[in-house]
């Protein structure tokens, strides 16, 4: 024993290593033997590991087989963070961002985003330079876990055209993916069971939206069998993703494109006009043009200015757009203006007035009326647009040239034999739909007002007793479709549809067909439609017929054909359309809506052999009807007839 | 003539008193079984099952295993003829030397993989300096200890720390806890055998795991050996990942049960060069193979054999000349049994995840060789118990 080095300590030292040996013979004793057979079965459990895959979503097409929304693929960099060591997270993140070009925090919420499967690849950057792939390849030991995967994107190849209508997709959110989980098990309306998973992408807007569930297809699993080690037991259990149906649409891409443009011609022509009244331009922020088929209710267009590029919202948007669209200088172009915005349509609506007057006075048609410059109603002066008052017109003429005057004494007549046909105007109005939903199948329709004497009492329950009544001057106003009343530009359309086809209020919608198609070849739509499925929100169906006697309908629809020549307000908008051919009949409107300038209103009907068509523009604060909205309406009846068109041509400055 | 004599060739052996019957065959039988295993160990866990013959399954590390092994062999024999008092002569130049080389790891010329810059690449051969770490402070601390005749006061205590600082932190940049933790059990135990005021001692070690257990709270220890501590408090709570190696590994052994499940029952390889970091079967969780296939019997006799080798070890310690060889002999015993204990106890659910090689199993040429070189020294100061000191 060597001096100076005290036995005990050894010995301690030694009894120590001795235990700490003891030790783990105890506990290998404990693991295996005593409870090895526990060990052993959980050893060779099982569970099973799902893998899902949405399924291709189906494609969307105008009536004519052009396409409007499809997928492609992009090159995508994705990760799987099940092969990523932990202590090696942090690193690959940062190295990640910058390879990719992301934010650092952008990675890290991708990886750490809890409701992702932990065994399928993440995407994390989309339409990845192929160099950025090469050298993610080149590197894999920096970047363990990471493939570039091909993942199909939506597209909408029109861009910015009928956006409102297609809409776009987008992640799927909490209130989404409650209301899925809740019909669990159950068939939706398209007859198949709907698997949501959070990632999905699931429709947000538009049709995109309300067929989301037709669109979207049937999410493909796959079950591995593995034991507890992860590792694969048997052949998996595939029950292979289902292509959703492809959609084709009422829409005719022409006609939309048409009105597109001739809205914007309108707004940025009604934007170098000076407002007569306020001496200063128009501010003509925003504007919607509908046009439908009145014999089926087809919509052909439907548009809404500002708009959108939904191929933004799916991912390729430029730097700041996104932001851009967001800010209120954009003036909320998500907002459908056509079905969303309900306001007064002042005097387009004064055939709905004179259809109810013709069926308390059947000498109504033969009538003379004064038109003077202003008229008392009550303790009010009610004045016409013009100035210079308009003669003795007949009903035909009041309609053609507008006279709001005469209307006025219609208001106050109908107003005035309340205890024999109750609010007959109203009534009517209700029939043509104005006040109720279309029940057109896109999300946000506004249902407009048609005001009355019980809605006005309550409307103003915190005024004096004195002002809650209806007057005259009320009925005044709604004659002339100013005041309280409010309608969409698709209400307008659905109710001139009513007049233009003897009667019959049909619902508009935008979905033709859902059919199964081959999207590898051109569409036959026609085929198409006829092995396809109709949805029931899609369907023909007449809403109801309009209380109006018919020939009251035909008279004003005859009537109507005035505006567009002659001494018609629309006249010099319509100069040189080819009305020997195309009969037209149509209504302006210049509606006030104080404090904002007067909004430009036109709605039309057009016939010619068998195609017959609806059409209504309307801009906010830009006008006169007959100077802004008319020659975007000429402009789509252009387009639909085939007629050579000479652009964007104004009418001259009349109101009315 | 003396045996010296007769053997004649290395210098060493001329003086009187080496003796080759001191040469404890106990210990190299022990020594051989351990290879024995460890080589079974790490074919069984790499072996390509789907390859044909024996010899074409072996994988490239096991190849490389015993590359290591004979290589490690010869550093043994060498060892053994080496005059372990010379250590204490050149403890400070080897201390230097491993302390640079634990920094030029740190230097971009240092090569990492999993994590942490641990090792210095030298074309085929991968050096780990912090290996080398271990019998190098074992040695620093021995020469300064054997000098100062039994008793350690407070001054000395503290160099003793000192001296074991800059290896430490070295080797907790890395970063290595592992490690970190060996060395400072070779302090811990140095200082006990050395005669370390008792007082002090109880001080210090409240400290210490006051320290350590402060350290965890900080950022300063890294995100995920937290994230293992609080895996190995409770499994259960994150089974998919830091979890995971806890349950499938407990479960493994588990499943070996008495007489495991056979010699190559693993249905696939584990391909470590494929990354597969998780598992770390060849290197730190080796054990499991043995446990898993070789049952509790295969476990216990591998126990056994470690149990032989530091007993065996601890007597020579007692039969040391003098206290430079006890110390040494106290020292590497001390930090073997440190590992096995820890290596196996993380396996079995007892310790938390550490990066620490099992002795003589784990793959790996830099732990494999200077085990070695220790054993060899075990051997060394045993066989000089009676040799003359040295000129």
């Amino acid at each position: 024993m060597s001096p100076n080095i005290s036995p005990t300590r050894i010995a301690v030292i030694n009894l120590l290593i001795l235990c700490l040996l003891a030790t783990l013979v105890g506990r290998l004793w404990y693991l295996q033997v005593l409870s090895g057979t526990e060990a052993q079965k959980l050893a060779e459990r099982t569970s099973v590991r799902f893998v899902y895959e949405q399924a291709p979503r189906g494609f969307i097409f105008d009536r004519d087989g052009r396409t409007l929304a499809r997928n492609r693929t992009a090159l995508t960099v994705a990760l799987d963070v099940s092969q990523v060591p932990p202590d090696r997270k942090d690193q690959e993140i940062h190295d990640l961002a910058q390879v990719l070009q992301m934010k650092e925090s952008e990675v890290r919420n991708i990886v750490n985003d809890k409701r992702l499967a932990t065994n399928s690849p993440r995407p994390l950057a989309l339409d990845v330079d192929k160099n950025v792939v090469i050298y993610l390849e080149e590197h894999t030991d920096q970047f363990p876990g990471v493939t570039d995967v091909e993942i199909p994107v939506r597209e909408y190849p029109l861009h910015t055209v009928a956006s409102h209508v297609v809409g776009h997709i987008g992640e799927i959110d909490a209130e989404q993916l409650k209301r899925c989980e809740d019909a669990n098990g159950h068939p939706n309306d398209s007859g198949s069971v709907r698997l949501c998973r959070p990632g999905d992408l699931v429709g947000k807007l538009g049709v995109e939206k309300v067929y989301d569930n037709w669109l979207a297809g049937k999410t493909g699993i796959k079950q591995t069998v593995v034991n507890v080690k992860g590792d694969p037991v048997g052949q998996p259990n595939e029950d292979a993703p289902q292509r959703g149906w492809d959609a084709i649409l009422t829409l005719d891409a022409g006609v939309q494109v048409a009105a597109e443009n001739a809205l914007q011609d309108g707004i940025n022509f009604a934007r170098g006009q000076i407002d007569p009244d306020t001496k200063k331009k128009f501010n003509a922020p925003a504007g919607a043009v509908v046009a439908m088929d009145p014999t089926n209710g087809d919509i052909l267009a439907l548009a809404s200015n500002p708009n959108f590029d939904p191929n933004w919202l799916v991912g390729s948007a430029p730097k700041g757009a996104l932001a851009a669209l967001n800010s209120p200088k954009a003036n909320m172009p998500f907002f459908n203006r056509a079905i969303s915005e309900a306001v007064p349509p002042g005097s387009t609506f004064k055939p709905i007035t004179a259809s109810a007057a013709w069926d308390t006075d059947p000498t109504l048609p033969t009538r003379q009326f004064d038109c003077p410059p202003s008229i008392k109603i009550g303790n009010e002066i009610l004045h016409d647009w013009e100035p210079n008052g308009q003669g003795t017109l007949d009903l035909a003429g009041s309609i053609a040239q507008s006279c709001d005057i005469t209307f006025y004494r219609l208001g106050v007549e109908l107003n005035n034999k309340k205890n024999q046909y109750g609010e007959h105007l109203q009534d009517v109005a209700k029939s043509f739909g104005f006040g109720r939903p279309t029940d057109v199948d896109l999300l946000g329709e506004a249902t407009g007002q048609v005001p009355d004497a019980e809605w006005k009492w309550n409307y103003f329950s915190t005024s004096q007793t004195f002002d809650r009544r209806w007057f005259d001057g009320d009925a005044a106003n709604l004659a002339i479709g100013q005041g309280f009343l409010e309608a969409t530009p698709l209400q307008l359309a659905t109710a001139y549809g009513a007049i233009a086809n003897g009667g019959v209020l049909m619902r508009p919608h935008v979905v033709k067909c859902m059919a199964q198609l081959d999207v590898s070849v051109p569409t036959n739509v026609d085929q198409a439609c006829k092995t396809g499925r109709v949805p029931p929100t899609a369907a023909e169906q007449a809403l109801g017929r309009v209380s109006a006697k018919p020939e009251a309908l035909q008279f004003i629809e005859n009537a109507m054909s005035g505006t567009v020549r002659g001494s018609g307000t629309a006249a010099d908008a319509f100069a040189g359309f080819p009305l020997d051919q195309i009969f037209v009949a149509g209504k302006t409107g210049t509606a006030q809506n104080p404090p904002r300038e007067d909004s430009s209103w036109m709605g039309a009907i057009a016939k010619s052999g068998d195609k017959q068509i609806v059409v209504v523009a309307m801009v906010e604060e830009a006008g006169f009807g007959a100077q802004i909205a008319a020659p975007i309406v000429r402009r789509v009846l252009e387009q639909y007839f085939g007629v050579k068109s000479t652009g964007f041509h104004p009418g001259a400055s009349l109101r009315g | 003539m003396s045996i010296g004599q007769a053997l004649g060739a290395k210098p060493q052996l001329r003086m009187r008193g080496v003796f080759m019957r001191e040469l404890d065959l106990v210990t190299l039988g022990a020594v051989a079984g351990l290879m024995v295993i460890g080589l079974l160990a790490i074919f069984t866990a790499t072996v390509d099952p789907e390859a044909g013959t024996l010899l074409k399954a072996s994988s490239a590390l096991f190849n490389r295993q015993l590359v290591f092994l004979v290589f490690a062999a010869a550093v043994l024999v060498f060892t053994v003829f080496f005059d372990y008092r010379h250590f204490k002569v050149y403890a400070t130049i080897m201390y230097v030397a491993t302390l640079f080389l634990l920094l030029v790891v740190l230097t971009p010329i240092g090569t990492s993989g999993g994590g942490a810059q641990r090792w210095i690449s030298l074309g085929v051969f991968k050096l780990q300096p912090s290996e080398l770490a271990k019998p190098v402070l074992v040695a620093m601390l021995a020469a300064y200890i054997s000098d100062k005749r039994g008793y350690l006061g407070m001054k000395e205590i503290i160099t003793c720390t000192a001296l074991t600082a800059p290896l430490a932190m070295a080797v907790f940049v890395q970063p290595d806890f592992g490690t970190m933790l060996v060395l400072l059990w070779i302090l811990l135990t140095m200082l006990i055998v050395g005669g370390a005021d008792w007082k002090i001692m109880v001080t210090a070690i409240i400290v210490g795991v006051i320290g350590i257990a402060g350290l965890f709270q900080t950022p300063i220890v890294h995100g995920y050996q937290q994230k293992r501590l609080q895996a190995f408090l409770d499994p259960a709570k994150d089974p998919y990942q830091e979890g995971y190696n806890y349950r499938t590994t407990r479960t493994a052994v588990g499943n070996g049960g008495l007489a495991g499940k056979g010699l190559f029952s693993r249905k696939d390889p584990v391909n470590l060069t494929a990354g597969d970091y998780i598992r770390g079967q060849p290197t730190d969780f080796v054990f499991t193979a043995v446990a898993e296939e070789m049952g509790f019997l295969g476990g216990l006799t591998l126990l056994i054999l470690y149990g032989i080798l530091f007993v065996r070890g601890m007597r020579a310690a007692s039969m040391a000349r003098d206290a430079f060889g006890t110390l040494l002999a106290m020292g590497i015993v001390s930090y073997l049994a440190f590992q096995v204990f820890v290596n196996i106890g993380m396996t079995v659910g007892l310790v938390p995840i550490t990066g620490i090689p099992l002795p003589f199993i784990s793959y790996g040429g830099s732990s494999l060789v200077v085990t070695m070189f220790c054993v060899g020294l075990l051997l060394s100061v045993r066989m000089r118990r009676f040799a003359r000191a040295l000129p």
